[in-house]
């Protein structure tokens, strides 16, 4: 008896048909765009930071090219030029013009080894200002050698 | 008795335009983007390309003069642009009897080394044509390339930053 009751509360099919869905709503759509134009604003940054990486691997290229030069200059130079040099040292056109900001640092340091300047190079970039390019040079001993060699004496000649 | 409830079989015109229209938008962003990434990838590559030819010159460059006995300076070339011409900027004799000419070429720069067991060329390809100097100062010999000036035009089209290029080598204990 309940059951029959029951059934007889329930809307017939006849007056009613079953709903099918045929398609998409506005608001399924709005939240497709949504999604689709998050994903690819998501992807913006992406390229932000490539150009930014990008440029900043110029900058590291030209700095290590500048030291790179730099050492050379150093280790062409006589060695009783090398203090003078070293108390000014000189950045090429290209470091000015490339390098934000850019500032050359040097240290001599002698060693039981020999003498070694190290190049520290600046620039205005993240993470340069306190941890610059360096790059050690050891300066020839060739001059050092000729002035310790004592003369030969007549016996040798 | 309760009405049929009326099922949409379709879409309206608006219905239509305001979905042709948000997908155009879609597809001209994902477009862009697309281009984007493609210009970028190309840029990248090109540039990593010409850091490691610059860097291989260098290297080679600082390499012979620091060996060579002999150095010849041929000064400044205008950018070479004719497809089989080579303009000689530098040549330096080896210990060895061998000689090392650097040559600018429309595509950068040609290493040829000359000596008992003929000709061997090796080639420095730069994306761009440059104009190459060569000098020696100081117990130094430097080559150089740098972008000749272009248009803001020219400039705006091309895709990566001017390419400079300074190498200094320090000249070796064996040359007279």
């Amino acid at each position: 008896m309940r059951h029959r009751a029951s059934h007889a509360m329930l809307p017939r099919d006849e007056t009613r048909p079953a709903r099918t869905r045929r398609g998409l709503t506005s608001f399924e759509l709005v939240v497709a765009f949504s999604l689709l134009v998050a994903a690819m604003a998501s992807t913006v940054p992406i390229y932000v930071r490539h150009q930014r990486l990008l440029a900043e691997s110029r900058r590291e290229r030209v700095a290590v090219e500048e030291l790179a030069n730099q050492a050379e200059r150093l280790q062409a130079m006589p060695l009783g030029d090398v203090d003078r040099y070293l108390a000014s040292p000189l950045l090429s056109a290209t470091a000015q013009r490339r390098l934000p900001a850019a500032r050359l640092e040097s240290e001599r340091v002698e060693s039981e080894f020999g003498s070694r300047v190290i190049l520290r190079l600046f620039w205005d970039d993240i993470g340069r200002r306190e941890h610059p390019l360096a790059l050690a040079v050891w300066l020839s001993s060739q001059m050092d050698d000729a002035e310790q060699e004592e003369p030969p004496t007549e016996e040798q000649l | 008795m309760r009405p049929i409830a009326r099922c949409p079989r379709g879409a309206s015109l608006g219905e239509l335009l305001a979905v042709l229209s948000g997908l155009g938008v879609a597809m001209a962003v994902a477009t862009g983007l697309v281009h984007t990434g493609l210009r970028q990838q190309s840029m990248s590559r090109q540039e990593l390309e010409r850091d490691r030819t610059a860097l291989r010159l260098a290297r080679d460059v600082r390499e012979d003069v620091r060996q060579a006995v002999g150095v010849a300076v041929f000064g400044a070339v205008a950018a070479v642009a004719e497809p089989n011409q080579a303009e000689t900027l530098l040549e330096l004799t080896l210990p060895d009897g061998e000689t090392v000419a650097y040559q600018a070429t429309p595509q950068g720069i040609t290493r040829v080394v000359s000596g008992a067991g003929g000709r061997v060329h090796e080639d420095y390809v730069f994306s761009e044509t440059l104009q190459w100097s060569a000098s020696r100062s100081d117990g130094c010999v430097v080559l150089s390339g740098v972008t000749p000036a272009r248009s803001s035009l020219e400039a705006s089209r091309q895709a990566s930053a001017p390419l400079d290029v300074t190498i200094v080598a320090a000249l070796g204990e064996d040359l007279p």
